[in-house]
């Protein structure tokens, strides 16, 4: 296991070692499967869309800045396949909407997925998809609102707002259930 | 992560706690809190990933990307867009100097270069938009959208111009061939609209979407315009519309037709 940052991988990548491109397969790898398993039916194969996002991210690789935060980069990259996969899908008018049974709900760590939880859930699925990304990124990919900004391509007030209507969508629903 | 709190926000610490603990794997503690429900509901464990089993897969695919197409798709952003304006500046030197239109030394210099500068300037911003990189956000669709009408945009704006000074040795369709002039312009602006087209479809990192096709008919209008502009001599406005302006049209529906079979090819 190597020690090094993400940025000094990918700087160490550029100049032509593969060992820390292999480094960093294995730490982002595991993450971005997450990231495409919430986005996409469960009939998709993730697998296969996380090499697309390492095929890109050396097809990129002389794009890259050195000491430019990688994990925005990385996301962002996954982000754009995924919209992209995400049309294909729907141009094959294909079952869009996210199966929770099939999305590891056997294996929640044994939280019982309670009627209010549906009800949570199918809220989630029912927002407007760029305040569902907007949430994502930052409660499941733990960036900050600056770099969320930056990978959805708005103004910082801009996702600042599309959090707050998400969370008044969801409070909305909650009463409704309530 | 500290999460931010923003105006509305009905989260709480519990929140920040709930999304650290998901995303480390370990069972988080919901009490009555929405948010943390939301996000427990939401959240779906990372299935298995098969580190060892995907890299090796990856290795085979770096190692398809090693030919000179490889390569040429991993120049960095502004190499790949240099690459398609010199193709276009390229036509422009072909036409220019090897098949000049007749009136070129009498046509106004200024005007002239200022529709060919009009055309490679328009070139240009479209094949940014068509090579706009992964990593960055997408550019909105109106922005696509228009940039892959300049095609059409600019040479129409070029034909509606006020009329150059009659000279000498411009000429206008001789009478019975309006037609066949016109549509020997169209299939000589499509000709010349290759090289652009090539050179865009050699950097290209993804397979194109629709809009990215359009975008690519722009770039290869434009090519094709900055051709005609140079090589051919007929002012008439007429003449412009059917046999230069469509060159546009024609080639987004050839590029739409060539990517609707390949989606219908199995992938």
């Amino acid at each position: 296991m190597d020690d090094a940052s993400d940025e000094a991988l990918m700087s160490r990548y550029v100049d032509g070692d593969p060992a820390a491109f292999a480094e960093l397969f294995e730490r982002y790898g595991p993450r971005l499967t997450a990231l495409f398993r919430r986005g996409l039916p469960a009939h998709v194969d993730v697998s296969d869309l996380v090499q697309q996002t390492f095929l890109q991210i050396h097809r990129a690789r002389h794009d890259y800045r050195p000491g430019l935060p990688l994990r925005p980069w990385v996301v962002t990259i996954a982000l754009n396949l995924r919209r992209k996969h995400y049309r294909v899908l729907s141009r094959a008018a294909q079952e869009l909407v996210v199966d929770p049974s099939d999305s590891g709900e056997t294996e929640r760590r044994g939280l019982e997925r309670s009627e209010r939880a549906e009800a949570l859930h199918r809220a989630l699925e029912e927002l407007r998809p760029n305040q569902r990304e907007v949430l994502e990124l930052h409660w499941f990919e733990g960036l900050p609102f600056a770099e969320v900004a930056r990978v959805v391509g708005a103004s910082l007030s801009a996702v600042k707002v599309r959090a707050h209507r998400a969370y008044e969508a969801l409070r909305k629903t909650l009463d409704m259930e309530a | 992560m500290g999460a931010e709190r923003i105006p509305g926000d009905m989260s709480t610490t519990c929140c920040d706690e709930t999304a650290a603990a998901l995303r480390e794997g370990r069972r988080p503690a919901v009490g009555d809190c929405p948010t943390c429900a939301a996000l427990v509901a939401a959240h779906a464990p990372a299935p298995a990933f098969d580190a060892a089993g995907g890299l090796a897969q990856l290795e085979l695919a770096l190692a398809a990307e090693e030919g000179w197409r490889g390569r040429a798709r991993s120049l960095p952003t502004w190499a790949r867009v240099g690459l398609v304006v010199g193709a276009v500046l390229a036509v422009g030197a072909l036409n220019a100097l090897v098949m000049p239109r007749p009136d070129l030394g009498s046509y106004p210099t200024l005007r002239l270069l200022g529709i060919v500068g009009a055309f490679v300037a328009g070139a240009w911003a479209a094949s940014v938009g068509a090579s706009w990189p992964l990593q960055r956000a997408p550019l909105p669709l109106s922005t696509r959208v228009g940039l892959a009408l300049l095609g059409v945009a600019l040479p129409l704006a070029a034909t509606l111009l006020p009329e150059a000074p009659a000279t000498a040795d411009a000429c206008c369709p001789p009478p019975g061939m309006f037609g066949q002039k016109a549509f020997g312009c169209l299939i000589f602006g499509c000709l010349f609209a290759a090289p652009a087209l090539l050179a865009l479809a050699l950097v290209a990192r993804t397979r194109l979407t629709t809009i990215e096709g359009l975008l690519l008919a722009g770039v290869g209008a434009l090519t094709g315009q900055v051709a005609l502009t140079l090589h051919c001599p007929i002012v008439d406005e007429t003449h412009q519309l059917v046999g230069h302006v469509p060159v546009g049209v024609l080639l987004g529906g050839a590029v739409c037709g060539a990517l609707a079979l390949l989606e219908l090819r199995p992938r």
